[in-house]
């Protein structure tokens, strides 16, 4: 897809996301690939309490976004209504700790959803806490940087791809808001294919990661470029690394120096060297390993 | 979420907790800003840059040989439009009354 | 196709009652002991005799969910659950009634870990009376299967849009056989209306549903009240038309068993009902002149009709599965609340049956007997009595 094939049509209007929220243009990016034939689940989060958003939707019970979802499409199963998509958004915490159930669930019976999470790396609209999502390194109001705990969240997070990937699911991808072509030609895959179909987007939030707004394109495609989110589908079981993170990994492009994305961002601003050296090992690690996964399910 | 009237007896509400589509909506954000994109439509090459990137929808693309047109009511001033321009054809101006730090 | 007469157990008789009905939708995570009427469901849609969509959900939360989905696009929806299960859906039973989703779930009663059990009491669902849902407690495996039935009519009525439990003792109904009648489908179909909400998510009318105008809280809480006080003039209605179609009545809310104005009336519902009959119609062959208000519903709470009919009785008892600790029976309070200005007689809590402990006809017996001593003396020998306890300590009488 090329940037004027994307659908003109918005189904949002302005809502009262922060300026720069990368987590309403996931949505907006999304519906315009769906289409109005679409019914929504959403959750308390920011695109759940500030989004506006002119398609059908219901904002459930934080653990209850996929499960909600799944009864939405039985009972339009049930009704005969077969041409509408069911999809659901959720944020990185609301995806990856308290609606894991439910969507693990889903994906292993192969419920007919749509499921996205953007993932801005910790609960920002609770005033940016951790979650189980947030990398390694970052200040979050709940992993505070102090003299006991210099680096804030210290343990991995949790990859969501690779755990949906075990649930041998039809099809899952990760995406950046910051590439919405290759975002969009994910959707369109994700869109026509039936049973539990997964997209983890990333989505810069300047508000929780400290950076001035006008900056949250330019560092998502920075995230990517690093290293430190990686693009990549998973599609009826073939793994692949796709756009900037496929160039990275297999053409043998050059990464951006990781201290050039965790420069700008004030979440990160306690880090020395030492430490952003050790992120960036661990990024090309994690890269090499995608590669590797790409060569194995090829 | 808003309603349009202001409901003056419990049948003017919905039965239920709901309400048609799009009640999210600020119909003018125009007083968040502190900064506004001015285009420079002979600059603009009609990317799309900015109108794939604007999280809130604001800007519109025309026919193809002409520039885009940015909505200021809905416009928050974030700036992304500016720092994605490929041609340098939005800038961003301080908005008249604003104080500086 | 007629009504027919079969030998079932109350799970199968509560299976029944759905495949009649032929929800759209059914969400449900196995429980002991709810699990054989779920299989029993899942029998029915396999061989074709009922045509819904079945999700077997990891979960109750899920399943609660799901029917909140599903009832969210226009659908039916039904679950059913017990104990643990009720407890882990808490949260999306306020979001159900809350929504104005008139799904109907049936409960298995179970006492709740720990100590850990299976057997039955009350206390999973009574605890859950504040979340908006009306709550039938039913006597036999018939009165679950025709309550399920009635439950949708009345739950889906516009004004009354109120999600409904048909609580069953676990055991005593749900693994007990019984000779039970199973109305004609299409009867049963025609007894409900055709369910067609608006409210809901579709393409053609885009809605968001979950908020309300800001500011209106209080207005969408009364709307929700109004829901359930219709529902009591409703419960009335429809348990007189099922009983003109179907020839089973269950009174209504409340139904009085045993001689007019007795002297002394104990107060109960469920599977207990049952035993407390045979109690009454014993002491009553004896002369002895005792009344039994069997409680149909707790939520429509009836309390005019248990003023009217307490009126002139010489002493209450409230016996009951529960206890809200702190307090006492919450069945006892609500009862004692309802005589409040009407009847000050004595009154005494008699707390049974917990973790599926036997209510045997001695002990009923028993409670009469202290009825009988609080009318004469105007006195009782505490507040509630843990019926049953084993110790001489006296610390089961507080």
């Amino acid at each position: 897809m090329k940037i004027d094939e994307v659908t003109e049509t918005d189904y949002m209007d302005s809502g009262a996301a922060c300026p720069g929220c990368a987590g309403e243009l996931a949505l907006r990016l999304v519906l315009k690939e769906l289409g109005e034939k679409t019914v929504l689940t959403t959750t308390p989060s920011c695109v759940g309490a500030t989004c506006s958003v002119n398609i059908s939707r219901i904002n459930t019970a934080f653990p209850a976004t996929a499960a909600t979802s799944v009864g939405m499409s039985a009972g339009l199963k049930a009704l005969g209504k077969t041409d509408v998509t069911v999809m659901a958004i959720a944020g990185d915490g609301g995806t990856a700790d308290i609606g894991l159930q439910g969507l693990s669930g889903a994906a292993e019976r192969g419920d007919d959803i749509l499921y996205v999470c953007y993932d801005n790396e910790a609960y920002m609209n609770t005033g940016i806490q951790r979650s189980s999502a947030t990398p390694p390194g970052t200040w979050t109001t709940t992993t505070p940087v102090g003299k006991e705990r210099p680096k804030g969240k210290e343990r991995p997070r949790k990859d969501m791809l690779k755990v949906m990937m075990a649930h041998d699911l039809p099809y899952a991808a990760t995406a950046s808001v910051s590439y919405p072509t290759d975002f969009l030609d994910k959707v369109k895959e994700a869109k026509d294919r039936t049973g539990t179909r997964y997209i983890h987007v990333y989505a810069p939030c300047p508000t929780g990661w400290k950076f001035p707004p006008e900056r949250s394109i330019e560092i998502g495609k920075k995230a990517v470029t690093s290293g430190a989110c990686i693009l990549a589908e998973w599609d009826e079981g073939k793994f692949s690394l796709t756009g900037q993170s496929k160039r990275l990994a297999e053409d043998g492009k050059e990464l951006t120096p990781m201290k050039e994305y965790l420069g700008p961002q004030g979440r990160f601003k306690h880090l020395d060297d030492e430490a952003i050296k050790e992120i960036a090992q661990t990024a090309r690690e994690n890269l090499e390993e995608y590669r590797k996964l790409a060569q194995a399910y090829s | 979420m808003k309603t349009k009237e202001k409901p003056e007896k419990l049948s003017d509400l919905t039965k239920t907790p709901s309400g048609k589509a799009g009640s999210f909506k600020l119909t003018d954000v125009s007083g968040w800003k502190t900064f506004k994109p001015v285009l420079d439509e002979d600059k603009c090459i009609n990317c799309l840059q900015c109108w794939v990137y604007c999280p809130h929808g604001v800007i519109e693309r025309t026919s193809d040989d002409q520039a885009i047109s940015i909505d200021l009511q809905e416009c928050k001033g974030c700036g992304i439009c500016a720092d994605v321009c490929p041609t340098d054809a939005i800038e961003m101006n301080k908005i008249r009354g604003v104080d500086d730090e | 196709m007629m009504s027919k007469e079969v030998f079932v157990s109350g799970n199968t008789a509560v299976a029944t009652g759905v495949s009649l009905v032929e929800p759209g939708v059914i969400a449900a995570y196995p429980i002991t002991p709810q699990s054989p009427a779920v299989e029993k469901i899942s029998e029915f849609i396999a061989d074709g005799e009922m045509k819904s969509e079945y999700i077997e959900v990891e979960s109750e939360y899920s399943a609660m969910s799901a029917c909140i989905g599903a009832e969210a696009v226009g659908a039916r929806a039904f679950t059913a659950t017990s104990s643990q299960g009720l407890a882990l859906m808490h949260e999306m039973l306020h979001f159900a009634s809350g929504q104005r989703l008139p799904i109907v779930m049936a409960v298995a009663n179970r006492t709740l870990a720990p100590p850990w059990g299976i057997l039955n009491d009350e206390r999973d669902t009574i605890a859950q009376r504040d979340t908006g849902w009306l709550q039938f407690y039913v006597e036999s495996a018939q009165e679950a299967l025709d309550t399920i039935v009635q439950a949708y009519r009345l739950s889906e009525q516009e004004d009354i849009l109120t999600p409904t439990m048909v609580c069953y003792d676990g055991y005593i109904i749900s693994h007990a056989y019984e000779k039970v009648v199973v109305p004609d489908k299409d009867e049963v179909q025609s007894f409900i209306p055709e369910y067609e909400p608006d409210e809901i998510l579709n393409v053609e009318d885009p809605k968001t549903l979950g908020y309300a105008p800001s500011g209106y809280n209080t207005e969408y809480r009364v709307k929700q009240q109004l829901g359930t006080e219709t529902a009591k003039g409703a419960i009335g209605d429809i348990t007189e038309d099922y009983a003109d179609q179907f020839g089973r009545d269950y009174v209504g809310m409340v139904e009085e068993y045993g001689p007019e104005n007795p002297d002394v009336t104990l107060v109960t519902l469920g599977s207990v009902t049952g035993t407390v009959r045979d109690v009454v119609d014993k002491l009553n062959d004896q002369g002895r002149e005792v009344g039994l208000v069997k409680l149909r519903t707790l939520r429509p709470f009836p309390y005019e009709q248990l003023a009217d009919i307490l009126k002139g009785t010489g002493a209450v008892g409230v016996l009951e599965k529960d206890i809200s600790f702190g307090y006492e029976g919450a069945v006892f309070s609500e009862v004692r609340s309802a005589l409040q200005g009407t009847n000050n007689v004595p009154s005494m809590n008699f707390i049974a049956g917990l973790g599926g402990r036997d209510i045997t006809m001695e002990n009923i017996e028993n409670v009469y007997e202290k009825l009988f001593t609080m009318a004469e003396t105007g006195e009782s020998e505490g507040r509630i009595e843990f019926v049953g306890y084993r110790f001489s300590d006296g610390k089961g009488i507080i």
